[in-house]
């Protein structure tokens, strides 16, 4: 004869076994990974001692609040052209090609050490001095090299027809 | 079959279907063309213009635009990609990018795809948020307007597909947007929550609001944050380009913590399968797929949105044993102890059939068979049986003795394609939703024409070209009736009946009964109506029958099974596609339990116990001797246990104690048992009769396969671990029978499948790999693993191949006598399965039907003076319900309604009913009841919220009406704008 019955008696939650069994997962984890936790822990311990831990505790704790001012400050317009300018930089750079960048800077190295050299002998130069470096090879493809910049530049800025 | 049909596209040669359009020829030639507002299911709607191509030099729309042989089509030209580009320019008017912290960015935004695919740059128009807020009303998803860009999906999907006919897009106001009926809160309209739309949507605009802020490592960001980091990211952004870049390693990291898992629907029979996306223990989310085989990217509520149960804190989680009053919690070694000494103890004293064994139809096929397998080989006995005695056996029986398998005779797709169905004693939109949309939609759209025989007006009914209303329980008479008339004016398929058909002149000898004027008389069905719906049946080249609870649970039910595989077999509506029988199976393995042979009478795949052969074959691959006569099924267990003959019961997942008929008897049967198992995943109300309780895990925490209504085998896999310490049944009645010294070794659900399928032949060729993923299998399954999508081409499953008419009586329904004067009808509501201890664990369902209702028509509410919430009680000879009223014009005069749907057993309509049953199968007869109502209060509160879809008012139309939008004034053809921008730069 079983009457329907609804009271049903849990087990009171053991919460001493349930702490035992978690523990003992645990201990197995950290055996486990001895060596990676150990390292980590010094870098723990470090980033503590710099007061680092404290820094981004007060962080996370607050995110929302820092998060809000953070991305307030960030949504401004000298912000925008700061990124927009970074990201125009980068952009600028990935449009050049590489070799001839290493001519230009590898001609421009060795002017800096000639500038340098001259600056260093105290030489001065006199006008005829100047009139003949020009009939130098060097020096006139280091012109040419610069009338072409300044081509390039003119014809990059002049109005299309 | 030759193919000389062939397009060119971008000067290669593709194959050609009739039909087609210029998008799927492409498809299979991996040719992308972008597409965002075409739907594989739903076809083109032409309201993207994304996938705009050149055609003989011309650029047309390829989702709309017929493939011809002569056409030559480019894909790729600079004229292409900048209409494209157009295109997807004004989508993004109307959507705002800001994928790194979308939900939505799973891989699987259209959207986002698209306008990865044109390297779109730039914003050419600027992006413009819609003046309307978005609609968070309803429980489960969220339209927001500010991202939708009124490709018309949901709309199309709403209107065409699930045809629920509750969203359109308003074309004619200044900013268009989605509406709902005609512009109400979500939750305020007619919407059944049945997911499409939201599934259909190629962003974020309808979303399934458990993927709000959860499904993003990003997206959980308060809007404080939020907003002001989507501005800063548009204006410094260099361009789309970039900010894809990064979304697209954003969804990447999502992978390692969305799990997305194939599973098949617990809730009806059709037997729906979706990928459920979860992130730990949470359901993020249902994401039914077009590869699914039985429903695409159908769902319904409860497949789309039911599954909070699984996390429940209601779970069983730890074993329970009876101790006085009292339940213990225990261990599994106790508690399996306890069950395997008292088991072993009970067959020495009483012997091996003093226990009776009752098994799921809500578990796998496995589960089963191995319950079945542990009744037969380790307790020795045959009294095993499974709910379908409840529901569906008069069915099956029924088609066993005409066509000889008792199973649907095709699939859903040959009802979608028949000229004519036929719909008995069934409520298919809120039954077997999903079912119900291949009709409706076909109806809707192909010209299907529909007939419906019910108490009810229900929405089927209320679509049908004819509905009839017969006199409760008189189906036999007007089908006979209709089938005599038939054979009367020559139109039975005297062909098919010559060569394929026996003892045909003997039954249309015993038709002689069945006139028309009686069948007026008796079903109250017009001569007019009967003659209309014989000539639909002939005038139809293939008619599918469709029927459930309303024919079966009658002491008649399986003589009007059969009287309906008879109609089918005089008109030849058997053996081709898109014909046939189709008995509606309930729970989402009905058909497998049964398959898989937990009945008393037939091992795995139909064969008889009594069949010595077949005996001898278990008994060699089981090492045992088996019982030779049959066993008893549910309904003679409860007696035996009455009649002091079973002294103990092993039940797993069925609520009996609410679900059975006479509740009251057989909570009485219970109480005498001397002991009881009962598994489950809920403490039920049959558990509370128990002396052990085992918790058991749902499918959602095993894997294992279903068998859907169309005998179509499915797999669906493991999502979470299983809850607590519960476990999956076939892991508990294996630990039971070994613990009985069994000895069995299945380490997974496979390893029973192959077990299976090497005794059962209809099995054969079943298996897990072949079942693997979307794959399915319908039995009867060769083994070279060929299955039979449609029965009986060849020939009928009997010795001689040929079909049989099988004479049929009516039997009177049951009466209680004259003071018991309103009929009561019950059945099942659209919101909730079976008794509810599932969907009532969904806060959204609970919300938007909180409790089932008596439906009471206007006429009798108006003569005993009641209202909507009025309290009433309801006596029967059995037992007595209180219950508050809804009034209704679904139901008529002194026709009561009342859903089965309720865990409380004041409510529970089983109160009510007899055990008077089927002669045949001994299915109780739930449907054969009269009551007496007393009225407690006249009125009271609804017990139907406000936010019920019934309350809504639907709108239908056909499809998105993309022509409104064309004769818009600011609506310009993007040829157009790409010309002009040509002719002035």
């Amino acid at each position: 004869m079983a009457k329907a019955i609804t009271h049903i008696e849990k087990h009171r939650h053991d919460a001493s076994q349930e702490r035992a069994q978690t523990l003992d997962q645990l201990l197995n984890v950290v055996t486990e990974h001895k060596e990676a936790l150990l390292a980590a822990l010094d870098i723990l311990s470090e980033l503590h001692r710099a007061g680092v831990l404290d820094i981004l505790r007060g962080l996370l704790e607050n995110r929302h609040e820092v998060g809000a001012i953070a991305i307030n400050q960030f949504n401004r317009p000298d912000t925008h052209r700061m990124i927009k300018n970074a990201i125009g930089g980068v952009e600028f750079l990935s449009r050049l090609d590489p070799e001839e960048i290493q001519t230009v800077l590898k001609a421009t190295g060795n002017g800096i050490r000639r500038a340098n050299q001259a600056v260093q002998e105290n030489e001065r130069t006199g006008f005829w001095d100047l009139v003949k470096t020009i009939r130098d090879p060097d020096v006139r493809s280091s012109f040419s090299m610069l009338t072409g910049f300044v081509q390039g530049m003119g014809e990059a800025v002049r109005p299309k027809p | 079959m030759g193919n000389d049909r062939f397009i060119r596209i971008n000067n290669q040669t593709y194959p050609l279907k009739e039909g087609q359009t210029i998008l799927e020829a492409a498809e299979p030639g991996d040719i992308y063309i972008p597409s965002i507002c075409y739907h594989p299911q739903l076809g083109g709607l032409q309201t993207c213009d994304t996938c705009l191509v050149d055609v003989n030099g011309e650029l047309r729309r390829a989702c709309a635009t017929e493939a011809q042989p002569d056409m030559r089509v480019e894909t790729l030209t600079d004229r292409v990609k900048e209409a494209q580009y157009e295109a997807m320019s004004r989508i993004l008017k109307n959507h705002e990018l800001y994928c790194t912290v979308c939900d939505n960015n799973n891989g699987n935004c259209e959207v986002h795809n698209t306008a990865a695919y044109l390297q779109l740059d730039h914003q050419k128009y600027d992006f413009q948020p819609k003046p309307d807020p978005p609609d968070n009303s309803h429980p489960f998803y969220r339209y927001e307007p500010d991202q939708c860009i009124l490709c018309g999906r949901c709309v199309e999907a709403c209107q065409d597909l699930q045809v629920n006919e509750t969203l359109t897009i308003d074309w004619n106001r200044e900013v268009p947007r989605v509406i709902w009926d005609d512009d109400v809160p979500i939750d305020q309209s007619s919407c059944v929550s049945c997911g499409h739309c939201v599934s259909v949507c190629p962003c974020n605009a309808l979303m399934e609001k458990s993927m709000l802020g959860e499904a993003g490592y990003l997206t959980g960001i308060p809007a404080n944050i939020l907003e002001p980091m989507i501005d800063l990211t548009k204006e410094v952004e260099p361009g789309y380009k970039e900010i894809f870049a990064i979304s697209e390693m954003e969804e990447s990291m999502r992978k390692s913590r969305i799990k997305r898992t194939k599973t098949v629907c617990t809730y009806c029979g059709v037997g729906c399968s979706f990928e459920i996306w979860s992130k730990g223990r949470e359901i993020l989310k249902v994401e039914p797929q077009v590869e699914a085989p039985v429903n695409g990217v159908s769902t319904c509520v409860k497949g789309k949105w039911g599954w909070d149960f699984v996390n429940s804190e209601e779970r069983l989680t730890k074993p329970l044993i009876r101790k006085g009053d009292r339940f213990v919690e225990a261990t599994w070694d106790e508690a399996l102890d306890l069950v395997a000494e008292n088991l072993k103890g009970m067959k020495r004293t009483h012997g091996p059939d003093a226990l009776g064994y009752i098994a799921s139809s809500k578990c796998s096929n496995e589960e089963n068979y191995v319950f079945q397998k542990f009744a037969r080989a380790v307790m020795g006995t045959n009294n095993v049986d499974n709910c379908s005695r409840y529901c569906q056996s008069p069915a099956t029986a029924g088609l066993m003795r005409t066509v000889g398998i008792g199973g649907d005779a095709g699939t859903i797709r040959d009802i979608a394609g028949a000229d004519l169905v036929i719909v008995v004693g069934a409520n298919p939109a809120e039954s077997h939703p999903v079912l119900a949309t291949r009709v409706k939609r076909a109806h809707k759209l192909h010209g299907q024409k529909l007939i419906v025989a019910d108490l009810r007006e229900n929405e089927l009914a209320q679509r049908a070209d004819l509905h009839l209303h017969p006199n409760p329980g008189t189906d036999l008479v007007w089908i006979s009736a209709v089938t005599k008339y038939i054979v009367d004016r020559g139109w039975a398929d005297q062909e098919f009946l010559n060569n394929r058909v026996n003892g045909v002149d003997e039954y249309i000898e015993s038709l002689e009964k069945f006139t028309l004027a009686d069948a007026e008389d008796v079903t109250g069905i017009s001569r007019e109506e009967l003659i209309r719906v014989a000539t639909l049946i002939h005038e139809a080249e293939n008619v599918c029958i469709l029927w459930a609870m309303g024919v079966t649970q009658h002491m008649g039910g399986t003589e009007t099974s059969t009287s309906i595989s008879n109609l089918l077999l005089v008109t030849g509506n058997y053996g081709r596609p898109n014909t046939g029988a189709y008995p509606l199976r309930g729970h989402n393995n009905v058909q497998g339990a049964s398959d898989f042979g937990t009945m008393p009478a037939w091992f795995p795949g139909y064969e008889p116990v009594q069949d010595d052969k077949v005996r001898a074959r278990y008994e060699k691959a089981w090492g045992v001797s088996l019982p030779k006569q049959p066993g008893l099924n549910n309904h003679q267990i409860v007696e035996a246990i009455h009649d002091g003959k079973i002294k103990g019961m092993y039940l797993f997942g069925e609520e009996m104690g609410l679900v059975d008929s006479n509740i009251n008897h057989v909570h009485a049967a219970f109480e005498k048992l001397d002991f009881f198992v009962v598994q489950d995943i809920f403490f039920s109300k049959t558990a509370q009769f128990a002396d052990v309780v085992l918790p058991a895990a749902p499918s959602l925490e095993k894997e294992g396969t279903f068998t859907n209504t169309e005998r179509r085998i499915q797999r669906f896999y493991r999502v979470f671990e299983p809850l607590g310490d519960s476990k999956p049944d076939w892991e508990i009645i294996q630990l039971i029978a070994n613990r009985l010294g069994a000895n069995w070794n299945y380490h997974h659900p496979s390893d029973i499948m192959d077990e299976a399928s090497g005794l059962a032949p209809v099995f054969a060729g079943v298996s897990y790999k072949r079942l693997e993923g979307w794959n399915s299998l319908l039995w009867p399954v060769n083994a070279d693993g060929q299955d039979t999508p449609v029965l009986y081409t060849d020939r009928f499953r009997f010795k001689d191949g040929r079909a049989r008419l099988v004479p049929v009586d009516w039997t009177p329904p049951y009466d209680p006598g004259e003071e018991y004067d309103l009929h009561l009808n019950n059945g099942r509501l659209l919101e909730h399965f079976h008794e509810g201890n599932m969907t009532y664990k969904s806060r959204g369902i609970t919300h938007k039907v909180p409790n089932p209702w008596l439906e009471v028509s206007h006429q009798l509410a108006e003569e005993r003076g009641i209202k909507d919430g009025a309290l009433v009680r309801l006596n029967s000879p059995y037992g007595t319900v209180k219950v508050r009223v809804l009034v209704t014009d679904h139901v008529k005069g002194n026709e009561l309604y009342l859903p089965m749907n309720s865990t409380e057993e004041e409510k529970a309509v089983n109160r009510l009913t007899s055990s008077y049953h089927d002669k045949v199968t001994h299915t109780p007869n739930f449907k054969e009841m009269h009551v007496k109502m007393e009225v407690l209060e006249p009125e009271g509160e609804s017990p139907l919220p406000r936010a019920n879809h019934r309350f809504g008012n639907r709108v239908p139309q056909l499809g998105v009406k993309v022509e409104e939008k064309w004769q818009r004034p600011d609506y310009e053809p993007v040829i157009e704008t790409i010309d002009e921008g040509e002719g002035g730069g």
